[in-house]
């Protein structure tokens, strides 16, 4: 049989568009260096808090986010046991140092991100050179810095060691102790080229706040075969924050501390990202991060919805297909083919023609997600700005797109495809009689 | 005489909404085994349908059908039916209908595929009778590269390779000028005299019917003789 090349090709792209929208996805969420722990990650940023009194003067009192702070570290995520890592870093929103340039003269604006040693166990940077700051460095205040090799490239030359290098930076002596990767645009909480200790001396005149007065980002690593503990710890610290306000009545950031609503303040890796996409499944924010869940029950539901439209244009063309091949049916029909047997081959030729239009669709996605990579990957980010202030790589690596559970998606995806859109019109075809087919033509 | 084809009061009636047309009228007719016989009459007599219903490609509304001896009943399933088409019936169209992405070789391995030859025998068989009938120089072509006479004997050699006891031929050369027409008709008489086919081939050419062991003609879906 000869090849349908408009199959083919209607094929191809219907694969080609599931998996960019796969891929999208897959980004986001999939363990990818340096965040490669994003399947057990519990990020919070704010803390849900309840009202004092439920009704005052006849209004309902709501529950309130507040952001959390340096106290709140140390009074309630450090007594945390069960996380695999826990650290945290200071939320302030692509905020830059300047720092000196080779030449002596320009400063460079650097992305940087105020963080703990601890940061460096939960997202795994590729060290070029040195070592993460270390705890002792951290609680001396001492002035040190991981940079990324792009930053090294500018402030101390193209490919030239920067590990130990003193640099200027907000007019104070930094030492450099590692240069990492640089690393890609899609790892949000990564993508920055300066990290240093949020207790070092002098950052004050960068962040133009007190380490007590800045909000914090914690991430937290918990497997899940620790969730129940850690909910069962949760529920304690919670219970023994609230118990103890009375006694704890001064003020954070100007307000008087209420009692704290913890377990929901925790977001997984998955519920942020579905949050960044509009806001659209605000239901589905699992605070268990509940990887499977999300992509069982949303992702591959979402994606087969999308796939839909394709399917059912390639149905109509292999009706349209089927129509012409009728009197061949029919004449194969009339020398003695069974009905069975040529569904499978319809079926199969078919089958045939969706890999192959499958494999094309997969390269064709590829192309398209290295070419368009700076635009994709940054697609579900919803602050432009953000966007614009990025500092990351764009370079895509083999764990982003060879991974096996996109594979699988395509592989079901192109199964499904070709059963939808071929065993209906072929039956119909077959069902027809042998001289109405046969007629057909004439 | 041994009976190849037995019709006994077959009608058939095609039925709308609003219409009822009876294209067959209480026929009944036998063909002898080795036969040659023409079926004739004006157009829309019921000729084609009663080539149609004798080559199971169509049931008729009423009345019985024996085929080599097996009465075809109208529970008959459709994979025993289809081998029946396989293993005793051949056909030849007026359009020829052969398949445009196959090659002429592998046009005519057909009905053998579906009979479950081996690849290396399909492929010996298509040859010989290819060679039969004169087209070895064009195995490989395709259908559109043919002659409307060669692409005719294309589907002769699709119809005999089963090695049927009945072909069937609905205007074989209805589409062919004279001298193809004479061609496939002298083709058609070899496979009668040669090997004994029984063959029922519906014509309009006075001529090439009187060729015929036997003529039998229908007007209005009755036979009139």
């Amino acid at each position: 049989m000869k090849p349908n090349y408009l199959y083919i090709l209607g094929t191809a792209l219907a694969i080609a568009f599931t998996m960019v929208i796969a891929e999208v996805y897959y980004v986001q969420v999939a363990d990818v260096a340096p965040e490669v722990n994003r399947s057990t990650t519990l990020y919070c940023d704010a803390i849900w808090r309840m009202p004092i009194e439920n009704e005052r003067d006849g209004v309902v009192q709501e529950r309130t986010t507040i952001p959390v702070f340096y106290c709140d570290i140390t009074d309630i995520f450090s007594q945390l046991k069960s996380p695999e890592c826990i650290t945290a870093y200071m939320n302030i929103s692509f905020c830059q140092m300047n720092i000196r340039m080779a030449d002596g003269v320009h400063d460079y604006s650097a992305q940087y991100l105020c963080t703990d040693p601890d940061y460096f166990k939960l997202y795994r940077f590729r060290f070029l050179e040195g070592r993460p700051f270390n705890k002792t460095e951290m609680d001396g205040h001492e002035r040190v810095a991981v940079i990324t090799r792009d930053l090294a490239d500018r402030i101390i030359g193209k490919d030239q060691p920067a590990a130990g290098h003193i640099v200027s930076i907000n007019n104070y002596d930094w030492r450099v102790v590692g240069v990492v990767e640089t690393p890609p645009i899609i790892a949000t909480h990564c993508s920055r080229e300066l990290f240093v200790p949020y207790m070092a001396e002098g950052l004050l005149t960068a962040t133009h706040m007190e380490v007590t007065d800045a909000a914090f980002m914690v991430c937290l690593s918990v497997p899940h075969d620790r969730r129940d503990d850690f909910w069962r710890e949760v529920a304690e610290i919670e219970a023994r924050y609230n118990m103890s306000l009375s006694s704890h009545d001064f003020p954070v950031y100007g307000l008087k501390p209420t009692p704290i609503d913890l377990r929901p303040s925790f977001v997984s890796h998955y519920g942020r990202t579905w949050n960044d996409v509009g806001n659209m499944f605000d239901e589905i924010i699992i605070d268990e991060g509940d990887a499977a869940g999300s992509i069982l029950y949303y992702a591959i539901p979402a994606i087969l919805l999308l796939m839909l439209v394709p399917a059912l244009n390639l149905s109509g063309m292999v009706a349209s297909r089927m129509q012409r091949r009728l009197a061949e049916l029919a004449v194969r029909r009339a020398f003695g083919a069974r009905k069975v047997r040529l569904l499978w081959e319809v079926l199969s030729e078919n089958m045939m023609q969706t890999l192959i239009g499958g494999a094309i669709g997969l390269v064709v996605a590829w192309i398209a997600l290295y070419m368009c990579r700076a635009w994709i990957f940054t697609l579900f980010i919803g602050d432009l700005a953000s966007v614009a202030n990025m500092r990351g790589s764009y370079a895509v690596t083999s764990e982003m797109f060879f991974a096996p559970s996109i594979f699988i998606i395509t592989f079901i995806t192109c199964f499904i495809l070709n059963v939808l859109a071929t065993t209906l019109p072929a039956v119909m075809a077959l069902r027809r009689p042998i001289v109405e087919s046969l007629n057909q033509k004439q | 005489m041994e009976v190849s084809i037995k019709l006994t009061g077959v009608n058939k009636i095609y039925r709308t909404e609003s219409v009822e047309t009876q294209a067959l009228e209480n026929v009944n007719l036998e063909v002898g085994r080795g036969e040659f016989l023409s079926v004739m009459g004006p157009s829309g007599c019921g000729k084609s349908t009663l080539l149609n219903i004798m080559g199971l490609l169509d049931v008729p509304t009423s009345g019985t059908i024996e085929l080599c001896g097996e009465r075809i009943d109208s529970h008959l399933s459709d994979n025993r039916l289809a081998t029946l088409r396989n293993r005793s019936l051949g056909f030849v169209f007026q359009s020829f209908h052969l398949i445009g992405g196959l090659s002429v070789l592998d046009n005519v391995q057909i009905p053998l595929i579906y009979r479950g030859v081996g690849r290396s025998e399909r492929i010996r068989r298509a040859k010989e009778v290819i060679e039969r009938v004169g087209l070895s120089h064009r195995m490989k072509h395709m259908p559109s590269q043919l002659s409307g006479g060669q692409c005719q004997r294309v589907a002769i050699a699709r119809a005999v390779i089963g090695n049927p006891e009945i072909i069937l031929a609905d205007e074989p050369t209805g589409n062919l000028d004279s001298h193809m027409g004479a061609d496939i008709m002298d083709l058609l008489h070899r496979l009668n005299e040669e090997d004994r086919r029984t063959i029922v081939m519906v014509t309009h050419n006075e001529q090439q019917a009187r060729e015929t062991d036997r003529i039998v003609k229908f007007l209005d879906g009755r036979q009139i003789s």
